[in-house]
């Protein structure tokens, strides 16, 4: 359901070239939980932003739920990615001037989706969240765990296949931080597959498969083999 | 699309500063533009737009043979002698007018109102027609009046108000010089902003009453018009102001502006062939002296010369720089303001956001400033009109007419209009790098980190 072949990564400038990527070769199954480590620089979110179509890449094949992502164009793309993937970030990227109400119906209004059909989403996904009761608070009136659990909210309102998620507690508490995790392994289970990227070798481990990325390759480890790779 | 206004009215919440700077920005180019363009079409307007083109000034050039050569525009006035031969030569033309200024003191008979100086002309009745003078009360003094030299005054709205009360005034008198005149007309003559009628086109005054020329004469109201006489009779032309009008009939000064409306080309040419065969024979009886002595200019031709207000022009060019240095200004905070959104946008974008959907929301919010900035433009414009008109009253001692001189500070819509709809696409036109700009902004690029 994601299947990358062969998909490469340049970053050119006038002086040189890096390769962000190189030849990544990954399949990721529905319903699975895939933790992605790998030393600062090494290429994770850059994989990140390939895999949720954020970013171009030079070679290679990109099937999304069986969608050749190679090709579209920026309005397939932005459908594409509105659809199916919910994104999750280190600094929550909420607005700050709309309540938390308006944030999770943000990217429903993209998807074009009738006024009550987007209530009935929005009060379901802060139900999940455990913040319904708090829907026309502002985000700054929230502590950061919830920050990111309205986060959360915004990506599953969508009902996406995917979750991708950039360090979604690099910003929390230990304790705030579990139970962000406690909430992704809830809602994988209910079957949204999740690809996570984290410094922390203890969060990684709570995945059901880790993939390490150095130098630009990807590759699965064991999770004997997971190690603080923050630098 | 309520949910796309929604959005718009969020990007319009973002940095409200630099919107009201942009808003003061466009309000301030166009206001500088409106204000000098509303000027300098008033000041360009033709009079009697749909038949300037028929309507000329006729001027015969008695001056020496060595005389400068002179533009056309500023041949002397036509003397009575010639005035005269003319309209006895009774040529087919729809009118004929004949006009020059006076002045006098004028009050009510009954003296309830204060007496009022004004700045008159004496002229046939045709002229109301060449005119087309609105009248609010009565109507011009007949033929038979006017050759009867019967006391009657048409008087302006203004002069109306001052002494009546704005009351219809038709059949009172006035007391001119002691003698009383029966009002017979009561106009409107701020219709014109222009006193083309006596070739001067001021845009100050306009005459504020006509009086029959053949009352004028027997009566010798006195001639504040230019007077020309010949180097002959130079010497007299001060005494043909004030008196002797026998001598002044007989004279070569020319003090007449004469006016001739055509129905046609036809009529126009047969005109002036004829005057160009009678200034022949008067040449041959030694009156006139140049090689071409019969000049017709349309209003047209006399507004190129008196309707250039070089000073205007001018200012106009300047406030068009001006605008489009608010413009690229406005351009230039547009940018600054887009690109504080890049992490929003970035966002929007990463939740499904199309370009063009980006697009959308700032062109509307464009759209939306530069609405607010033409309002803002046109309040004011409106002020700027307002100072420029009192400037000029004070620049004239406040002797101008305010009614008069109002209309070349007064806001034209078609004007205003088309400034809008210039400005709408000029801040589009501003607006297009900055909304390329931010459209095409990478959803990755701003989401990393806390």
């Amino acid at each position: 359901m994601l299947s990358m072949k062969n998909v490469s990564k340049i970053y050119r400038t006038d002086l040189i070239e890096t390769h962000a990527l190189s030849d990544v070769n990954l399949e990721v199954a529905e319903g699975d939980f895939v933790s992605v480590t790998g030393p600062s620089g090494s290429g994770k979110t850059t994989f990140l932003n390939l895999a949720g179509m954020l970013e171009s890449f030079e070679q290679g094949d990109y099937f999304l739920d069986g969608v050749n992502v190679k090709g579209l164009n920026d309005n397939q793309l932005s459908r594409l990615r509105n659809e199916k993937i919910g994104f999750i970030f280190q600094g929550f990227n909420l607005i700050s001037d709309l309540s938390l109400y308006d944030n999770v119906e943000v990217p429903l209004i993209f998807r074009g989706l009738n006024r009550a059909e987007r209530k009935k989403r929005i009060e379901e996904s802060l139900e999940i969240v455990g913040l319904a009761s708090r829907m026309h608070h502002l985000p700054n009136q929230l502590s950061g765990g919830q920050q990111q659990r309205v986060a959360i909210a915004r990506a599953l309102a969508g009902k996406p296949r995917f979750l991708l998620a950039d360090e979604p507690t690099g910003n929390l508490d230990s304790l705030m931080a579990r139970q962000v995790m406690d909430l992704l392994q809830d809602i994988n289970k209910k079957g949204t597959t999740i690809i996570m990227v984290t410094h922390d070798p203890e969060l990684a481990r709570r995945a059901n498969r880790n993939i390490q990325i150095l130098d630009g390759q990807v590759s699965d480890i064991q999770q004997s083999q997971l190690t603080d790779m923050a630098v | 699309m309520n949910e796309l206004l929604k959005q718009v009215l969020h990007s319009l919440k973002h940095k409200k500063n630099l919107n009201i700077l942009m808003v003061i920005t466009i309000a301030i180019g166009i206001a500088l533009m409106t204000t000098m363009m509303t000027i300098s079409l008033q000041q360009q307007k033709v009079p009697l737009p749909h038949k300037s083109k028929n309507v000329q000034l006729v001027m015969l050039d008695n001056r020496a043979a060595d005389a400068l050569e002179q533009e056309a525009s500023r041949m002397p006035r036509t003397t009575y002698k010639d005035v005269e031969n003319i309209f006895n030569a009774q040529l087919p033309v729809k009118s004929l007018v004949r006009l020059w200024e006076t002045q006098f003191i004028a009050e009510p008979e009954n003296l309830l109102a204060r007496p009022m100086s004004l700045s008159a002309s004496a002229t046939n009745n045709q002229l109301f027609n060449l005119m087309e003078m609105p009248f609010i009360y009565g109507e011009p003094w007949s033929k038979a009046a006017q050759t009867a030299s019967q006391a009657v005054i048409v008087i302006d709205k203004t002069v109306n108000d001052e002494l009546f009360g704005g009351a219809n005034s038709v059949g009172k008198r006035l007391l001119v010089n002691k003698k009383p005149l029966t009002i017979v007309g009561v106009m409107d003559i701020s219709v014109h902003t222009r006193r083309f009628q006596n070739r001067y086109f001021s845009t100050r005054s306009n005459d504020q009453a006509f009086i029959p020329y053949t009352y004028a004469l027997d009566n010798n109201f006195r001639r504040r018009g230019q007077v020309f006489c010949p180097e002959s009779q130079r010497a007299l032309s001060g005494t043909y102001r004030t008196q002797n009008v026998a001598g002044l009939k007989t004279s070569e000064c020319g003090f007449e502006n004469l006016w001739a409306e055509f129905e046609n080309d036809e009529q126009s040419d047969e005109f002036f062939t004829w005057l160009t065969a009678y200034s022949q024979k008067q040449k041959e009886v030694g009156r006139f002296f140049q090689e071409k002595i019969v000049y017709g200019q349309t209003i047209n031709q006399l507004m190129t010369v008196y309707g250039n207000d070089t000073w205007v022009q001018t200012l106009t060019m300047m406030s068009y720089l001006l605008f489009a240095v608010c413009i690229i200004n406005t351009s230039g905070i547009m940018l600054a303001k887009f690109q504080s959104k890049s992490k929003l946008v970035s966002l929007y974008r990463a939740l499904g956001a199309t370009k063009a959907y980006i697009v959308k929301i700032h062109l509307i919010e464009v759209l939306f400033i530069s609405l607010i900035g033409i309002l803002v433009g046109l309040l004011f414009s409106k002020f700027g009109l307002e100072i420029m008109f009192h400037i000029r009253r004070y620049q004239s001692d406040y002797l101008s007419d305010p009614v008069q001189l109002r209309a070349i500070y007064a806001i034209d819509w078609l004007l205003i209009a088309k400034t809008a709809t210039i400005t709408i696409f000029s801040v589009i036109i501003a607006g297009l790098y900055p909304i390329w700009r931010i459209s095409n902004l990478a959803p990755a690029s701003q989401l990393r980190g806390a």
